[in-house]
């Protein structure tokens, strides 16, 4: 974890950052106090500690690529990341892509926009999951991302639509700083579904069974 | 056909730190007017500094006698920048390469070594790496990705990048991005030799087993 861009002693500061670190690596061995200030939460989760590490050396923009985990997991180093760069309004925009996209596995991925120079007092919380098609590629089977242009214009409008949403800080922190993309915008299987049960007339459960 | 490209692909690699893959689907002859589909010239990553070495002269050098020890060492350091997880694997197979390189017969084998070892200038400690590494059991580590290009282009359209930002493009999974980056006027920073840096090492043995003189002469 040293980092390799040092300048006179200090961490060097790029324009912007695009990482995607290994996912699921435990860091049992982070700096307590590490000289060039990176890791303010200590989490047992590298993924945590690499985005930190990416934050640290830029001066504006990141993006970080993450598994779900990161944006649902609750313990109290994660709940600190995911807390502090809400209320600094540094996170931008959290971008869910759909599964399926990595070879050899079905994680889902996500990005995580970060701008160091904006407080934004939302986040953006874009659910991309269904921009796929199904792609071959050597013997491997795998998802390719569609729709980029739709997703850069959302990103851009801000605008709200089916499957986005900017969120106020505040409601970030009601749900506990969960940055699951479901909990703020209406994915397509939900809109499916209830436009599905808007086609037909339905009962409370109640009325037809008995609950024992 | 294709293995002359892979290797001319492995020197461009080694020298640029990219582990290319060919996946050759056309290819142009004076007969036909067919055309090979390449994306080298847009590349402008920044990688490492230290021991510089020629293109040509590696292209040169796996015509050379030895050359295809050269050609399969070339072949192992793509795969051990490939795949971080593998690396000790690919290391461990590079440097045997390398002693058979220094091999005058089958049963040359301590002779071999100390010869590589002399020529390369490194304990044996440093050697024994690789094989540490083959052996080494990182369960922590679940797993790395490799990007998709477009799910790198579409952060590289959401980054809004301008002329000449600088970009820094850590850990190994983020090669994608540096190669999306890179195909913009930008300038990509990619940090691979913190995460697998036996590879670089294994890239200084290359140079120096073939490209640079020998202590004796």
């Amino acid at each position: 974890m040293n980092p390799t861009f040092v300048e006179g002693g200090q961490r060097k500061l790029f324009d912007a950052c695009l990482a995607c670190g290994p996912f699921e690596v435990k860091r049992s061995q982070l700096p307590h106090h590490d000289v060039f200030k990176r890791f303010s939460a200590k989490s047992f989760y590298g993924e945590i500690a690499d985005a930190q590490h990416a934050l640290a050396q830029t001066g504006s923009r990141a993006i970080v690529v993450v598994p779900n985990g990161v944006l649902f997991r609750s313990a109290a180093a994660e709940r600190d990341f995911k807390e502090e760069v809400v209320r600094r309004g540094w996170l931008n925009a959290v971008i869910t892509l759909p599964e399926g996209l990595l070879s050899n596995t079905s994680l889902r991925i996500n990005q995580l926009v970060f701008d160091k120079t904006s407080a934004y007092s939302d986040v953006l919380f874009i659910d991309a999951s269904k921009f796929a098609e199904p792609r071959r590629e050597r013997r491997i089977s795998r998802n390719r991302l569609t729709n980029i242009a739709g997703i850069v214009d959302l990103f851009r409008t801000r605008k709200h639509s089916d499957v986005s949403r900017a969120v106020l800080r505040e409601d970030c922190e009601k749900q506990e700083y969960d940055l699951m993309v479901e909990r703020y915008a209406l994915n397509f299987e939900q809109k499916e579904t209830e436009t599905a049960l808007s086609q037909h007339a339905t009962v409370r459960l109640d009325e037809v069974a008995e609950i024992i | 056909m294709a293995g002359v490209c892979q290797t001319l692909l492995d020197c461009y690699g080694l020298i640029s730190g990219h582990p290319f893959e060919l996946d050759m689907h056309t290819f142009k002859t004076s007969e036909a007017s067919t055309h090979v589909t390449w994306e080298l010239e847009n590349l402008r990553v920044e990688t490492f500094e230290g021991e510089k070495v020629r293109f040509e002269d590696l292209i040169s050098a796996t015509a050379l006698p030895g050359g295809h020890c050269l050609t399969r060492a070339l072949s192992d350091i793509r795969g051990a920048i490939r795949c971080p997880v593998d690396t000790g694997f690919y290391s461990f197979r590079c440097v045997e390469t390398l002693r058979q390189f220094f091999a005058e017969s089958r049963d040359d084998k301590a002779r071999s070594w100390a010869k590589l070892r002399n020529r390369l200038q490194v304990e044996r400690s440093y050697i024994d790496l690789g094989e540490a590494l083959l052996f080494e059991d990182d369960s922590s580590v679940r797993y790395i990705p490799q990007i998709p290009a477009e799910v790198a282009e579409l952060a590289v359209e959401l980054l809004d990048l301008s002329e000449n930002d600088s970009v820094y493009c850590p850990f190994s999974a983020s090669l994608q991005f540096a190669l999306a980056a890179a195909k913009r006027p930008t300038i990509a920073h990619w940090n691979l030799a913190s995460v697998c840096p036996y590879w670089v090492a294994l890239r200084c043995f290359v140079i120096r087993t073939w490209m640079s003189p020998s202590p004796t002469q």
